[in-house]
């Protein structure tokens, strides 16, 4: 009976020294501390980021500057700009090495928060699974529930990261054995929202693409009725000796479509158009089999009745 | 048979235009296909205009022809070698067209011609100094059966001519200056039936200033001074046999570029000579509009010249003039232009010429619709 007793007792002490242990097992890295400095790391990442694409934008436009002056032979220019360009990628590179800086502290951080939640969560199922008391069982489970929404918060913004950085790799957005289907609900639904996003991308490639191409075609249909009515001489009778210069004969820039294509001849610019477009439809057909992938682990989830 | 003095030039460029593209692609082999077209089409034109012609064959007395015709022709673009400072391009072009030509008092005709013409160009740059380019051009055409006036065909010539061109580089990121001399020498061929046309044989050089300022919008001026000489004509002057000439160029072309292309030049241009028959002031409007209209895909391409030329002196003799035609013919074309595939293109066209003959002050017109199939085997 003694026996009996005692376990009794142990069975309601045990949980509740396990549920007082969790502060005293975090104490020295609360989670509200290291929410604070993930929240800390995640704005200083993102900041870098931001000023790098600045820093990017401006180096790319100059360099297709560049290259437009080589094509037209613009000498003057040709040294303005390389001065420019050498400049603006050591900027680029310093930048780069803060984004890097910034997305290495930003993973420590996060590991640090995703441990101290893993940590927080093992302490509570603990109790869930062991506590007789239905009330505590209940709170631990809240505070599961409510645990795992924050964890699926950071793996978000982790994979928000990834994608708005523009290195999407959907194979860097992995199933991950504590997922629960909220969260893969969560990543199919950010994966398949980012191929929305690059559709419209696609579209916005095409229209310019479309645009070029009429310019192109314009100068190709001038450039043959100025030659087949001149190759009989139908225009001179008879031939008297040109005055053209032969700057004046060179083909110019035609239609434009932006800023950073608009000083590229209209070939050149439906090459890079057209390159680009192969490989946003790669990553877009990439991105959404990959949220397939995690909605099919939903479906199967659901199937075996296991629901995390 | 014997060959004239300008063929055998003609052949010693060939050769050196040939050693020279030889020689620059064996040592680099960046031979590089800009652009090949295959051109075929047919015409049906009409002339009009009961006009003599000393450099016609005969003479008829109709005063309306018609002829079909048909052609064929190729040209291309090689870019034959290129580095930082040095391009050197090729181009060339080749066309034939055969008609078959009605409505002829004496007889029908069946005139063929052969048009061809290749150049090398080569551009070097020298840094704050500018870049230097240097152009070496042939051009020349044959015709058979040459038919009577109205139904006027250039007469075959061989003409061999090279330039050097200077440009600035540019000046407040914008301006260009640039500076051009050029010299040439046109034999015309002159069956024994028809030694008049050598009458048209003539050599000449100029000078080119020019400026163009501008991207989108590109404004070009220039002038140029030119002096021709026609060895086989006379000036009836004693002291001064032959026809020396001196003719003064200024222009102004205009080029705008967006969705669609717009060119306007204006040119005038004054011709002094020893002999006072081919003085003359002439003024000419160019006009080039492409456009892409608003139906199955289609683009409008208009091309105009409109001329208007006043002679010094009144005279009521013919008054050979060979190569200031050129100054006094209007033309208009009308082309309706549409990729049929990604490499081949249809165009309709409907041209209209006006073009003072050998006869001072007498004109012919043609008029003409033609469908023309533009072939790039090349295209992506």
């Amino acid at each position: 009976m003694n026996t009996r007793r005692a376990i009794g007792i142990l069975r309601w002490l045990l949980p509740g020294l396990a549920l007082m242990l969790v502060p005293v097992a975090t104490a020295g890295q609360s989670l509200e501390e290291r929410r604070d400095e993930y929240r800390a790391a995640l704005r200083d990442y993102e900041a870098a980021i931001a000023n790098r694409e600045l820093v990017a934008n401006r180096f790319y436009v100059l360099l297709d500057s560049l290259s437009a002056a080589r094509t037209t032979g613009d000498e003057g220019v040709i040294d303005d700009l390389e001065g420019r360009v050498r400049s603006s990628s050591l900027s680029l590179q310093s930048d780069d090495a803060v984004v890097e800086e910034m997305a290495e502290a930003l993973q420590e951080a996060r590991v640090a928060l995703l441990g101290v939640l893993d940590q927080r969560l093992d302490s509570l199922q603990f109790v869930a699974v062991t506590a007789t008391d239905p009330v505590r069982r209940r709170e631990a489970g809240i505070e599961i529930a409510s645990l795992r929404a924050q964890y699926s918060a950071v793996e978000v913004e982790d994979l928000q990261d990834i994608l708005n950085a523009d290195r999407v790799s959907p194979f860097g957005i992995t199933w991950e054995p504590r997922d629960t289907p909220a969260t893969l609900q969560a990543k199919a639904e950010l994966l398949q929202s980012k191929a929305q996003e690059i559709d419209v991308e696609i579209a916005t490639v095409d229209q310019a693409l479309e645009r070029y191409r009429r310019a192109v075609e314009l100068d190709r249909i001038a450039s043959d009725a100025r030659s087949t009515i001149d190759r009989f001489g139908d225009t001179q009778v008879p031939v008297r000796g040109g005055t053209t210069g032969a700057r004046g004969e060179q083909g110019i820039v035609a239609d434009t479509t932006g800023v950073d294509l608009e000083s590229l001849p209209p070939q050149e610019a439906i090459f890079r158009l057209e390159r680009h477009r192969v490989q946003l439809v790669f990553l877009r057909d990439q991105v959404l089999r990959r949220a397939q992938e995690f909605l099919d682990r939903i479906r199967g989830a659901r199937g075996l009745g296991g629901e995390r | 048979m014997r060959r004239s003095p300008l063929s055998r030039r003609v052949s010693a460029c060939m050769a050196a235009l040939t050693v020279l593209a030889v020689t620059v692609v064996g040592a680099e082999a960046q031979v590089r296909v800009d652009d090949l077209v295959f051109t075929t089409g047919a015409s049906i034109d009409e002339y009009e205009g009961n006009l003599a012609s000393v450099t016609a064959p005969v003479v008829d007395s109709t005063e309306r022809a018609r002829a079909r015709s048909g052609q064929v022709g190729v040209r291309g673009v090689l870019l034959l070698y290129a580095s930082g400072d040095r391009r050197v391009t090729g181009s060339f072009d080749l066309g034939l067209r055969q008609f078959a030509a009605e409505g002829f008092s004496t007889r029908d005709y069946t005139p063929r011609e052969l048009a061809g013409s290749m150049d090398l160009t080569a551009w070097q740059r020298f840094g704050k100094w500018g870049n230097v380019g240097v152009q070496l051009a042939l051009r020349g055409r044959r015709v058979d059966d040459r038919p009577p006036m109205p139904l006027f065909l250039q007469p075959g010539y061989g003409d061999v001519g090279g330039s050097i061109t200077w440009e600035s580089p540019l000046i407040d990121r914008d301006l260009r200056l640039g500076l051009r001399l050029d010299a040439d020498e046109a034999n015309y061929r002159a069956p024994d039936r028809v030694s008049a046309l050598d009458l048209l044989d003539r050599n000449s050089f100029g000078v080119e200033a020019s400026a163009e300022w501008g991207m989108a919008s590109v404004v070009r001026v220039y002038t140029e001074a030119r002096r021709t000489h026609y060895p086989r004509q006379s000036s009836f002057d004693p002291s001064d046999p032959f026809r020396r000439d001196r003719t003064y160029t200024a222009g102004a072309l205009w080029r705008y570029r967006s969705s669609f292309i717009l060119e306007l030049g204006v040119e005038g241009a004054i011709n002094r000579s020893n002999s006072s028959r081919p003085e003359y002031d002439a003024v000419a409007l160019n006009l080039l509009l492409a456009t892409p209209v608003p139906w199955w895909g289609l683009s409008a391409n208009l091309i105009g010249t409109f001329t208007g030329k006043s002679y010094v002196e009144e005279t009521e003799f013919a008054r050979l003039v060979p190569g200031e035609e050129a100054d006094n013919a209007s033309v208009l074309f009308l082309d309706i232009a549409r990729p049929v595939t990604t490499d081949l293109d249809a165009t309709v066209r409907l041209g209209w010429t006006r073009a003072e003959t050998d006869i001072g002050d007498s004109y012919y017109e043609r008029f003409g619709v033609s469908l023309l199939f533009n072939y790039r085997p090349l295209a992506r």
